[in-house]
Parts: structure tokens; C-alpha cells; sequence
């Protein structure tokens, strides 16, 4: 088994009454791009900012390549590059002497022009970096993360300000990254940015973690659709066929008093298929309904409705 | 030395800002200012130095300070609210390195402003006399240094400790007043011996000792005893002061309490800060 370039046990962090991560326990493996998915105010950015020891988590503990990240913050940061969220750059310094307190800070020996070249921005080298748009901070930043070749990348939101252009070539460093040895952390509110560049993705969901998986497995469990127990009075043949004639409906079995169906469209449709076929339903629950509302929400924009789902109740800040 | 980094590239950030234009403005305006405006309406002769740097004491120990906070209360606040302090701590800085290296850098800033101020007032003086004590000068002139960093030092304690740097100038303010503002920090004793005397005090009666070494902790009162450690103003009315007997009345009591004032509220301060959130 791989070496975890960042284990997160039990985290926990409370802001006074509020409760930003809750028992989040995370491994993330070296050589590995790990996506870190979730909606705006998931706790991503929490999560991240206890790994840099920005903020001192309420209980758990953060390990990143082999150093408590509380007590070993300096070696933590001396082998680990930062793209953080919320930052500024100093508007009075140049691009160069960004770099040049990076490439000090690290004691690394970095080219600054070598380093504006790679994120493509090397003609802003000597112009204050006040004068920069949003998205060229945001290629200066990774440029300084890059400093002293780090072996882990941690990038909060790296996409931020950057056009689709900006995003892909954003992905290719990540890459480039990755294959020199690297492991890369990054997170993001944006599916389609993690699924393209990223072995494995965790997803963070109002301070918690509700799946861990290859991008594959996600797949294929959201392509399955909604698992949709109906439990009912008899689960008859009959009742059985009703749901299998549902549209979106993939798979539908009898197991004991409830049926079980498989799909992708209308929950209420296959309700009312079972009950037509002369079967009295008293409950029904749907699985892995988060993460579908998840991928549903953020990948489409457009966000089910259900009667009865114990995820879309808990309202995401979007 | 990771605090180093932070110095320099706080003070080349700061040498780029107006910042150090104006307090080095600010200080000529002050130093030559005090030296044309003495030295002209004394209308002596030959003025001495030591008779000068007296007269410079009073507003120095109101100007310096306010300079020094100014400089140091947005230090670190101002980059936690901007979120530039997140681009320094994802580099491998240790927070303790962070608020030195920003003391010393700002502390370089106003260096810069005292030493060019005070070298424009040598100038103006020494077209109005003929002795000039470059022993008394120089001794004043790194008096106010050290002065002017004890409220350096100051300003960067409460720009980590403090979040909004609304709240920081406020406090910063309240600090002034106190430390400085003749002489509010002298009152506290008199006030717990009012309490404590059951709400009446009889301000004839001679102050207990402990009352009156409280008196001589403020920042002001150090820098004036301090400056009678190192320059003989005794000189100048001819009459020789009696010295107490209790250490802290002594005039080089004033330095300790400047040291002070340099390294512990900075110290409490940067406590503070190592075990605060920041996000």
C-alpha cells in the first residue's frame, strides 16, 4: 500500500457554534491527484487550512508527509507548495520579487523567468502585481507554489479567475506535476475540473465526508442512479413488473416486504406504478441520494426534488 | 534565518509604498523644524547642543510615538484582512517569524526616517552655532531610535493581535493615551490608592513606594529619565540633582523600562497570535 501524503483522522472544527468539519477522516496517497469536491462552504477550505495550520483543529489530528501538521507546520510547508483561497498578492511588488521571496523562504534555487514561463505569464515578470487581473494572480500563485519543486501540491479552488484556456493549462501543470512524483490535493466546487484530472476525489458535504472514490466508481454509482427501497404491504410479482415499467428504471427485485428499484427518472412515477398494480406502500428511502444530489446540483446546476430524502432536506449553500 | 526574508521583503515592500517617504518627510519636518524654530527664538549667540536636544525632549517624547504606531499597528492586521499573510504562511514561516521579521522590517523604515530627520536638523543647526556635541547628538538621536521602536514594537503587538485594523487604530490610539499622553499612565496609582483608601486620598501625603515605581513604568516617563542617563541637561541650569537612593528613581532606570517595553508587549502579544485562527 501506497504512502499517505496526507491522513486526516477524525478532524473536527467547531467556529463557536458552528460545526465546519465534523469527524472528517481522509487518506490521501503519494503520487496520487486527489480531488477535493464539494459545494462553497463544505468545509474544503477548513479542511485545507487546518493542513497548513492556518487554523487549529477542535479535535483530530492532520498528518502530512509524516509531520503533524500542527506541530511540524514549518516542515510540513518547507516540502509542500500552497495555492490558497482568500489570498492577496502584495500590490507593491513585482511578479520577480514574489518569486524571489518564495524561492528565499524555500532556500530552493528556482529560475523566477523559468517559472513565469511555465505558467504563462512571463512578460508580467517586472510589473507590480497590483496591476494584474484576477486570473494572473492566480497563475503568479501557483508559479510561487511551485518554488523548490514541492512534493505535495495543495491548490484551493486552483480554476478560480482562470478563462477555460487558463483552467486546462492549470491541469496540465497538475499533471506535469503528478508525473514528476508529486502528489497534487486540490479542491473545487466544479465536477467536470476534478473528473478531468484527478485518480481519486473526496467529497466534502456540509462539513462532512460522504464519499471517497475513483472518479470510475463515482461514475458508475451515479450512472446507476437512485436506489429507491419501497417498502410495501406484499411485494407481488405484479408490483415488481409496475416498477420495471417505469421510465429510467434500470433494475426493480422483491426482497422480503420491500421492492427495490434502480433509477434515474421519476421517483413518484414508480410510487404510483406500485400502487396501481394493487400494492398499499407504507415507507420508501433512497440511497446514496447525497452524493447524487451533489453531482446532480453541481454538475447540472438543477436540483431534484423528492418527498422523502433525508439529503435534500439538509440545504447546501451553493 | 526565515525572518530575515520576511524583514527584507517588508521593507522592500514598504520602500515602494509612500509609507517611508512620509515618515522620513514627517521627521525632517519635526527634527529641523524643532532645531530652526529653537535655535531662532532662543536668539542666543551660540546655542549649545545640549540646550538644543532639551529642548527637542518634550515634542519628541509626543511625536516619536505616534510615527512608530503608525508604522507598526497595520503590520500584520493589514495583511491577515488583505490575505496576503496566507501567501507568507503557505511559505515555510513560522508565525514568530512572521511578526520579527515584520518589526524589523518596519523598525528599518523608521530608522531610515529618524536618522535622515535628525541629519537634516545637524545641518540646520550648525549654521546657527559654533559647538556641536556629536557624543550628546548621537546619544539622543539613538534614544529616540530606541524610543520610536518600543512603539514600533507596540504597533506590530496589536496589529497580531487584532483582527480588523479598525480595531487595531483604536487601540493603538488608547495605547498612545497612555503611555504616553502626560500623563495618564501616572494617575493609575493614584486612582488604586483612591479605591483602595476607601474612595479618599490625601494627595499631600508622599506616594508609597510601590506607587511610585508604577509612576515610572510608562514609555514616556523612561524615555525622559533615560534621557537624563545619557545627556547632561544638568549642565545647563547649573544645579546639580540629588540622587535617590531607590534604583528605579535613577535616571539609567529608563532604559530597562524602554527594554521593556521593546520585547514584552511584543512578546505577549505574538503569544496571542501563534495560538489564533486565521482564516
Amino acid at each position: 500500500m501506497a504512502r499517505q501524503a496526507i491522513r486526516i483522522d477524525g478532524l473536527t472544527k467547531e467556529f463557536g457554534d458552528v460545526v465546519a468539519l465534523q469527524d472528517v477522516n481522509l487518506e490521501v496517497e503519494e503520487g496520487e491527484i486527489f480531488g477535493f469536491l464539494g459545494p462553497n462552504g463544505a468545509g474544503k477550505s477548513t479542511a485545507i487550512n487546518v493542513i497548513l495550520d492556518f487554523i487549529r483543529p477542535t479535535s483530530g489530528s492532520v498528518t502530512v508527509l509524516g509531520h503533524d501538521a500542527q506541530a511540524e507546520s514549518q516542515a510540513v510547508r518547507e516540502r509542500t507548495g500552497v495555492l490558497p483561497e482568500g489570498y492577496d498578492v502584495y500590490d507593491r511588488l513585482t511578479g520577480r520579487q514574489h518569486l524571489e521571496f518564495a524561492i528565499e523562504s524555500k532556500g530552493a534555487d528556482d529560475d523566477p523567468e523559468a517559472l513565469m514561463e511555465r505558467v504563462g505569464i512571463p512578460d508580467a515578470i517586472d510589473r507590480k502585481a497590483g496591476g494584474y487581473s484576477k486570473g494572473m494572480a492566480q497563475r503568479l500563485v501557483l508559479a510561487m507554489a511551485l518554488v523548490g519543486d514541492p512534493d505535495l501540491l495543495i491548490l484551493d479552488e486552483p480554476s478560480t479567475g482562470l478563462d477555460p484556456n487558463g483552467a486546462r493549462e492549470m491541469r496540465e501543470i497538475i499533471r506535469e506535476e503528478r508525473d514528476r512524483g508529486a502528489t497534487v490535493f486540490f479542491s473545487s466546487h466544479i465536477l467536470e475540473q476534478v473528473e478531468a484530472v484527478c485518480d481519486r476525489v473526496g467529497i466534502l458535504r456540509s462539513g462532512e465526508v460522504v464519499a471517497v472514490d475513483s472518479i470510475s466508481n463515482l461514475r458508475a454509482s451515479v450512472d446507476s442512479g437512485t436506489t429507491l427501497t419501497v417498502r410495501v404491504d406484499r411485494a407481488s410479482d405484479a408490483a415488481v413488473e409496475a416498477a420495471r415499467g417505469v421510465e429510467g428504471v434500470s433494475n426493480a427485485r422483491a426482497d422480503g416486504d420491500s421492492i427495490v428499484v434502480q433509477t434515474e427518472g421519476s421517483k413518484t412515477a414508480v410510487l404510483e406504478a406500485v400502487e396501481s398494480a394493487g400494492v398499499e406502500v407504507s415507507d420508501f428511502a433512497t440511497e446514496e441520494a447525497s452524493l447524487e444530489d451533489l453531482f446532480a446540483a453541481y454538475t447540472t446546476g438543477d436540483r431534484p426534488t423528492r418527498r422523502s430524502d433525508e439529503a435534500a432536506s439538509e440545504e447546501v449553500d451553493a | 534565518m526565515s525572518f530575515v526574508t520576511v524583514a527584507k521583503k517588508e521593507f522592500q515592500d514598504s520602500a515602494r509604498s509612500r509609507w517611508l517617504w512620509v515618515v522620513t518627510v514627517l521627521f525632517v519636518l519635526f527634527a529641523a523644524g524643532v532645531t530652526y524654530y529653537n535655535t531662532g527664538i532662543t536668539g542666543s549667540e551660540d546655542p549649545s547642543t545640549v540646550g538644543l536636544l532639551f529642548s527637542m525632549l518634550f515634542p519628541a517624547t509626543l511625536f516619536i510615538p505616534i510615527i512608530g504606531l503608525m508604522v507598526g499597528y497595520k503590520a500584520v492586521v493589514g495583511e491577515r484582512e488583505s490575505g496576503t499573510l496566507k501567501l507568507m504562511l503557505s511559505l515555510p514561516h513560522k508565525r514568530g517569524d512572521v511578526v520579527v521579521g515584520k518589526f524589523l522590517g518596519r523598525s528599518l523604515s523608521l530608522t531610515v526616517g529618524i536618522v535622515i530627520g535628525f541629519a537634516v536638523a545637524i545641518l540646520v543647526f550648525v549654521t546657527q552655532t559654533t559647538s556641536f556635541d556629536v557624543v550628546a547628538y548621537l546619544s539622543f538621536l539613538l534614544l529616540s531610535l530606541l524610543y520610536g521602536l518600543v512603539f514600533v514594537s507596540i504597533g506590530v503587538g496589536i496589529s497580531s493581535l487584532i483582527a480588523t485594523s479598525s480595531r487595531a487604530i483604536g487601540l493603538a490610539i488608547f495605547a498612545y493615551i497612555m503611555l504616553v499622553f502626560p500623563n495618564l499612565w501616572a494617575f493609575i496609582p493614584t486612582i488604586l490608592r483612591w479605591v483602595t483608601n476607601g474612595f479618599s486620598l490625601d494627595l499631600t501625603t508622599e506616594p508609597p513606594g510601590w506607587a511610585q515605581f508604577f509612576s515610572v513604568l510608562s514609555a514616556n516617563s523612561g524615555f525622559s529619565s533615560a534621557s537624563r542617563a545619557l545627556i547632561d541637561f544638568e549642565s545647563l541650569s547649573g544645579v546639580a540633582q540629588e540622587t535617590p537612593d531607590e534604583f528605579y528613581l535613577q535616571d539609567w532606570f529608563g532604559l530597562v523600562v524602554l527594554l521593556a517595553w521593546l520585547i514584552i508587549p511584543l512578546a505577549l502579544c505574538y503569544v496571542r497570535f501563534e495560538r489564533a485562527d486565521l482564516s
